[in-house]
């Protein structure tokens, strides 16, 4: 008896998952518009949905650093028809931080698959006379609080990974000062304004192979593709600084599974794609592929390592 | 006066708001380490509406506003209907699709304001509702419910 | 100079057939763009982005370029005729372009608007060939220090808005400030004013409060006397008179060159330097009580500014590789998917592209005034449609635009909200104007501060120490000061009534 209920559900769901989608399914950006999640999501949908056999409408939802977006995900129904890019650690930042009050929790969402990860990185301006990682944090440590290190946001990735180089070197610390988004950070250090940048190397490695800008380190453990002459943090002896922004789809909790690894396969599928690949080269996104499990644990890593450093965050005297 | 009225409820309403905003704004933190906090700037920009509030109550009350204003008369039935029409519609928009929506609030908002030409009606509440739709869905791909 | 050679076989480029049916192309959906509600250049520029996907570059970036110079135009159009902005930067341009439409002078509106974009586009476009280097550098020393004074600033010449009543313009500046400040609290990350509504995270949001505040209030204004005429004289002339020639010719001029260098400085927005050219007109006219009334030169300066702001925020984008707003970094996306890096290098490694570009936008300013001159007799006319379906038409076309912003039924309801705050503040006669301006600055203005006081450590004499916000906080002060004179000179003239 057992055998023939498993049998049916088994098979019902199957038969679920391959008449699924049966129309279009709606990807939701959470952040305006031409940004770079924006960029790589449409990427990707316009090849994905030839394989899903439905098209693939990029929505954009932005608003409160993705807040507006994700709390409308998370209130979606789990059919499959609505999924959306989750952006790590910006997503874990705002559940963790009480007074977003945030109307979900790190449970609301199943990752399916990673696009992108960006490292972080610090740069500066091109004359600067910061010519290496040390330079920087002898200055830091020398006076500490007086070398101003702009972010792309409070309790941004770039927030994060300061507070992350702060720990590692003790006695350096920054006068962080947050701007919104990477174009006013580019403003203020290339104005002269703000003395050092912790950002991604996506938005900066063109400017760093001219010479406009100069890279003191990458947070990852590999040296990145399109800037390999920066040295990495381990390589500089700093094995704790990691840090990157990534981006990838999920979809809301209760989504049943077989419709789960469908839209699975179509993204896997398309993100192996040689013009997927070459667009994103194109745009300087750097891949990183990481499919259900895989990245279900990036996500509940990230978390943990998120709540951390966002409590550090908000205790910190900011003098 | 009707005008005096007016102004007067007008700006009684008005310091209620800048009331509420300068009292939320102590809830949260006017100073903290860092100079200047959440409720910093919207305390203080309310005290500093409540006092240009009551200056103006002041003035209005002794008949001297310092400019002239419209007589205020109201002719409210066209007006509320108008907007109890957009309301409703509105509230609808999701639930019962762009289309449908625009399809009955604008013959009602033509019939509303005196348009009794049934066929120009139809015809403007066709391109209104089902036109613009396919050209804002359709071609410029930009999602209406 | 080899810029003019570069710039001339530029020109040879961009008047090839494929690229000036991009720039075509670019300016009529740019026009359409800035007249449908909602989209924006923003928005409509992103989704034109996958179009790009398929064309050269060069192409692609003139054709980009020009949707968005286009819809500035394009957003004119709806402001003169129904009072609605087609987008944020022609706000400015309702309080004297619709009254001149009330008044049966929508021709001569638009008809000035064209022109005075094309000079200031033209002018723009001019100016980035020959100086835009040094000063792109110049540009760069403002900081948030220097945005804050520079906002300011621009809040102190509310006060030259103020009409009669200078508490109740003040008093209208403070709310807007106030509901500026709803959302999410740029440093600490803390919900203001929001009751919960993850939707307010963002703060009211610009388009949705002015489409309910000049948009719908005035269909309700309208609705109310049911025999009134949307407008009320004989469509007179599509052209403007000798006199109003006349008096925009400084209006132009005055514009042009405020536009053009609120453009330099990236991160000022289009709306400041539409709103300061009205502004500085009206102080510098013999009779400031036109304005609001349908001056003519209401329209030309805010209009003549817009246009070469928008040109001349091309400038840090090329030189700099900085973008100067949301819609530039759009733009700059697009380089960036052809592979290319905007800036300094760019001017070397790929001369002819980029003065293909630049050719490019005097081309455009040419097409577009080519394009919108003739068309104006038509926009004039279709206000002599039955009032009703006008009324109709611009409430349909207001509940698009609110929806079509973030595909919420929330903007649609802030709209109606402030539709209805919009009606009974004009039946009062209390000035819109100020309460707008600070809703646009007050969000920039607070995150300057607090981003300079992070800067300073809570130090605030960092405002007073940098020379040139020290400057800017100094005009601001005497603008104050003047104003009060006036004030009390004016008060009493009138004989000692207080």
């Amino acid at each position: 008896m057992k055998n023939v209920l498993f049998l049916l559900a088994f098979s019902t769901g199957l038969a679920f998952a391959q008449a699924f989608p049966t129309k279009p399914v709606q990807l939701m950006v959470a952040y305006p518009a031409g940004g770079s999640t924006d960029i790589a999501a449409r990427i990707v949908a316009a090849i994905a949905e030839k394989d899903l056999g439905q098209s693939i409408v990029v929505l954009n939802k932005g608003g409160a650093g993705g807040q507006v977006g994700w709390t409308e995900m998370s209130r979606a129904k789990p059919d499959g028809y609505y999924i959306g890019f989750i952006n790590l650690p910006a997503l874990n930042t705002v559940i963790l931080d009480p007074d977003r009050k945030a109307a979900f929790s790190v449970d609301a969402f199943v990752p399916v698959i990673n696009q992108v990860l960006d490292p972080g990185i610090i740069w500066v301006k091109g004359d600067s006379p910061y010519k290496t990682l040390k330079d920087l944090l002898d200055a830091a440590k020398k006076n500490p609080s007086k070398i101003s290190a702009a972010t792309t946001g409070i309790l941004s990735d770039d927030h994060l990974a300061i507070l992350m180089m702060e720990e590692a070197a003790p006695g350096a610390l920054f006068r962080i000062v947050h701007f919104d988004g990477g174009a006013p950070v580019m403003t203020a250090v290339m104005g002269g304004h703000i003395e050092c940048a912790f950002d991604n190397v996506g938005s900066v490695f063109r400017r760093i192979r001219t010479g406009e800008l100069r890279a003191l380190a990458v947070m990852d453990t590999q040296r990145s593709p399109f800037i390999p002459d920066v040295p990495t943090m381990k390589e500089l002896g700093y094995p704790t600084v990691i840090s990157s922004s990534t981006r990838g789809i999920a979809v809301p909790k209760g989504t049943p599974q077989p419709v789960v690894k469908r839209l699975e396969l179509s993204l896997k599928k398309a993100m192996d794609d040689p013009e997927h690949l070459k667009k994103m080269e194109e745009a300087g996104l750097q891949l990183r592929i990481m499919v259900g499990e895989e990245y279900a644990k990036y996500y509940r890593e990230l978390h943990t390592k998120a709540a951390k450093y966002t409590e550090w965050a908000r205790s910190r005297p900011h003098k | 006066m009707p005008q005096t009225r007016g102004w007067q409820a007008a700006l009684a309403v008005l310091l209620a708001v800048f009331a509420f905003f300068a009292f939320e704004s102590l809830r949260l933190s006017l100073r903290d380490a860092l100079g200047p906090g959440p409720g910093f700037f919207p305390f203080w920009l309310s005290v500093a509406g409540g006092f240009l509030g009551v200056v103006l109550f002041v003035q209005v009350s002794r008949g001297r506003m310092g400019f002239e204003t419209p007589t205020l008369t109201f002719e409210l039935r066209p007006v509320a209907l108008v907007l109890a029409g957009l309301v409703v519609a509105t509230a609808f928009l999701e639930a019962i699709g762009f289309r449908l929506a625009m399809l009955l609030l604008l013959p009602y908002l033509l019939f509303v304001l005196g348009v009794r030409n049934w066929l120009a009606m139809g015809l403007f509440s066709l391109a209104g509702s089902f036109g613009v739709y396919h050209v804002f869905s359709g071609l410029l791909k930009v999602p209406l419910p | 100079m080899e810029g003019l050679q570069y710039l001339a076989s530029g020109f040879a480029s961009a008047l090839t057939p494929a690229n000036l049916a991009f720039a075509l192309a670019g300016c009529v959906l740019g026009t359409l763009i800035g007249v449908l509600p909602g989209l924006g250049p923003a928005a409509g520029t992103a989704i034109l982005i996958p179009l790009t996907f398929t064309l050269d570059a060069t192409g692609a970036i003139i054709m980009l370029a020009a949707i968005y110079y286009g819809a500035m135009y394009g957003g004119t159009i709806t402001s003169v005729l129904i009072n609605v902005p087609g987008e944020a930067a022609s706000v400015v341009t309702c309080l004297d372009g619709y009254q001149m439409a009330r008044q049966g002078r929508a021709g001569a509106a638009l008809g000035i608007a064209a022109i005075g974009s094309f000079v200031g586009g033209v002018f723009a476009a001019a100016a980035l060939v020959m100086v835009a280097p040094p000063l792109a550098r110049f540009a760069l020393s403002f900081g948030p220090p220097e945005f804050f004074a520079l906002m300011f600033l621009g809040l102190c010449l509310v006060t030259g808005l103020a009409g009669q009543s200078l508490a109740a313009a003040l008093l209208m500046t403070v709310l807007g400030l106030l509901l500026a400040l709803i959302g999410i609290d740029p440093v600490r990350g803390a919900p203001r004013f929001t009751f919960g509504i993850p939707e307010l995270y963002d703060g009211l949001g610009f388009v949705p409060v002015v489409m309910g505040l000049f948009g719908v209030a005035e269909i309700l204004l309208v609705v109310e006397a049911p025999f009134r005429r949307l407008v009320e004289t004989k469509l007179s002339g599509l052209w403007p008179s000798a006199e109003e020639w006349k008096r925009s010719g400084g209006a132009i001029g005055r514009g042009t060159a405020i536009g053009f260098f609120l453009g330099l400085i990236p991160g000022v927005g289009a709306v400041i330097p539409t709103f300061m050219a009205y502004i500085l007109e009206k102080r510098l006219s013999k009779h400031p009580e036109r304005f609001g009334t349908g001056a003519i030169e209401g329209v030309a300066a805010p209009e003549t500014a817009n246009n070469a702001y928008a040109n001349a925020s091309m400038i840090p984008l090329l030189v700099l590789g900085v973008p100067s707003s949301p819609t530039i970094a759009i733009l700059m996306g697009a380089f960036i998917i052809n592979g290319l890096t905007p800036g300094p290098f760019l001017f070397k490694e790929r001369p002819d592209l980029v003065w293909t570009v630049i050719a490019s936008f005097f081309v455009g300013n040419v097409i577009l005034l080519v394009l919108n001159l003739p068309l104006v007799g038509l926009w004039a006319r279709l206000l002599r449609l039955p009032y009703q379906y006008l009324c109709a038409g611009t409430l349909l076309f207001c509940i698009v635009g609110a929806y079509s912003l973030k595909g919420t039924l929330f903007d649609v309801g802030v709209m109606l909200v402030f539709g209805i705050i919009g009606y009974l503040l004009r039946k009062l006669g209390f000035p819109l104007a100020p309460a707008v301006l600070a809703l646009i600055l007050g969000p920039f203005m607070e995150k300057s501060l607090r981003t300079s006081l992070e800067m300073s450590a809570g130090d605030f004499g960092i405002f007073v120490t940098r020379p040139i916000s020290a400057a800017l906080l100094a005009c601001a002060a005497l603008i104050l000061a003047v104003s009060a004179l006036r004030l009390a000179a004016l008060k009493s003239i009138r004989g000692g009534g207080s």
